[in-house]
């Protein structure tokens, strides 16, 4: 019972091993380099930004705004575009190598094959039999020589199906890192949003000085410019509804030294009268 | 009238053209970044799947070419909360950012008082032959005009920053 407990174990940690050094490629000669370089690049991309959060920038219109985002918009695309293609050099560097190291392999093999056929016919000829196929249009697609045995081309089938599953992980970098372009691009204009939103100080808006003549002018804070630019205007085609218009009385209109009325107390409304008609 | 620069004062453009502006600024952002060519079930590896037999390792069983040329981040970002919750928290801020200009704006209330009883008087009276006390009622008027002069000149101003707007 002992021994049997041991060999399953043993065959477990085996089975893992194995599926280990198959699938781990960060293990793996030429898959561990170019992993490692599609990271940095991914790594790189995922610092763009589709969005200008317009720092040390004048305030814009709406239009200007939207304009600059899709020029910012257009380049980042651009950017994109070129990781990708950079992304794709290298992982095609990849398979070239272990394609390359695997049809040396395989090259060298069938020669000293053919040589061992040289000098011994008899036992060469028995093996070749067993061993080879007729030639096939997708291993020659791929550079690989004729003949090949069947375990040459099981290490190929093998090299393949890793190729496949490398392709996956690619992607999934690539992926996360497109996914945190978005997520950061959108999060810093919200942020921008926010920042330039809370730094108005609403009190000394309301009691601020518009005489130009009286105000102090403040310390130029670049970066601190509003992001949009609204204009108000006056619209006075609009009817108040009468509701809203109170009544309220109306001081008569006396100047010193007779009263006390100041000139800003006159009021056309009040103040301007008729004589009755006699 | 406590509500007339709500009535006369008007805003362009609204907080809904500024959060569609940074709304579709995201929703194209997306767009912009769909455009990195995949490697999973790309045209460019099936020669390597050809080679492969059908009792071989697969990742994904089937290899079959993708419709999609590029990767769409789409699925990994779809339910994070910057995605979810992007076009209320740019409503809250840009929204909140407006109140304050409306807030601002009631600063301007005397003087749309002063500018609406302006508008409801008939000048006309000035130069009527039956005026009351025509030459106090004239000097008073003249002295009046020139403080509102001086009083829309030092009170409104032509731009002012509140934080985002």
């Amino acid at each position: 019972m002992r021994m049997w407990k041991k060999t399953i174990k043993h065959q477990n940690r085996m089975k893992a091993q194995n599926s280990l050094e198959e699938k781990l490629f960060i293990l793996q000669d030429h898959f561990s380099v170019h992993l490692m370089k599609h990271r940095q690049q991914m790594l790189d991309m995922q610092a763009l930004r589709f969005v200008d959060p317009c720092r040390n920038q004048d305030t814009k219109d709406i239009v200007t705004f939207s304009e600059d985002q899709k020029v910012k918009r257009k380049h980042v695309s651009e950017d994109v575009i070129r990781c990708a293609e950079e992304s794709r050099d290298n992982v095609f560097e990849c398979i070239a190598k272990v394609m390359d190291e695997l049809r040396e392999r395989i090259v060298s093999e069938i020669a000293l094959d053919e040589e061992r056929k040289k000098n011994n016919p008899i036992q060469s000829s028995n093996t070749i039999v067993m061993k080879r196929k007729a030639s096939n249009n997708v291993f020659e697609k791929l550079g690989f020589p004729e003949g090949m045995t069947y375990g040459h081309r099981s290490s190929l089938r093998k090299e393949c199906s890793r190729f496949l599953r490398f392709a996956y992980l690619i992607d999934f970098l690539s992926l996360e890192s497109l996914s945190n372009i978005y997520i950061h691009s959108v999060g810093e204009m919200i942020d921008r949003l926010r920042e330039l939103d809370s730094i108005c100080d609403m009190h000394k808006i309301m009691t601020m000085d518009f005489d130009e003549a009286m105000r102090q002018p403040a310390p130029p804070q670049r970066g601190q410019e509003p992001l949009f630019n609204i204009s108000v205007t006056l619209n006075d085609a609009r009817a108040i509804p009468g509701n809203e218009i109170k009544k309220v009385v109306c001081d008569d209109f006396v100047l010193p030294p007779r009263g006390q009325s100041k000139d800003q107390d006159f009021d056309l409304l009040c103040h301007l009268e008729l004589e009755p008609e006699k | 009238m406590p509500n007339i620069s709500d009535h006369w004062l008007q805003m362009t453009p609204s907080s809904k053209d500024y959060i569609n502006s940074v709304v579709i600024c995201f929703q194209e952002g997306l767009d912009s970044i769909t455009n990195f060519k995949r490697w999973s079930k790309h045209a460019d590896l099936a020669p390597y799947a050809d080679v492969l037999e059908e009792w071989d390792d697969i990742v994904g069983d089937v290899w079959e070419e993708h419709d999609e040329e590029n990767l769409n981040p789409f699925s990994w970002i779809n339910e994070n909360r910057i995605y979810l919750e992007q076009k209320e928290m740019v409503r809250d801020i840009v929204e909140g950012a407006f109140d304050k200009v409306k807030r601002f704006l009631t600063r301007f209330q005397p003087l749309l008082e002063i500018y609406w009883r302006n508008k409801q008087v008939d000048l006309s009276i000035l130069v009527h032959e039956r005026l009351r006390n025509p030459v106090e009622s004239l000097s008073s008027t003249v002295k009046l005009f020139q403080f509102y002069h001086s009083l829309f000149n030092s009170n409104l101003p032509s731009m002012t920053e509140i934080g985002l707007l």
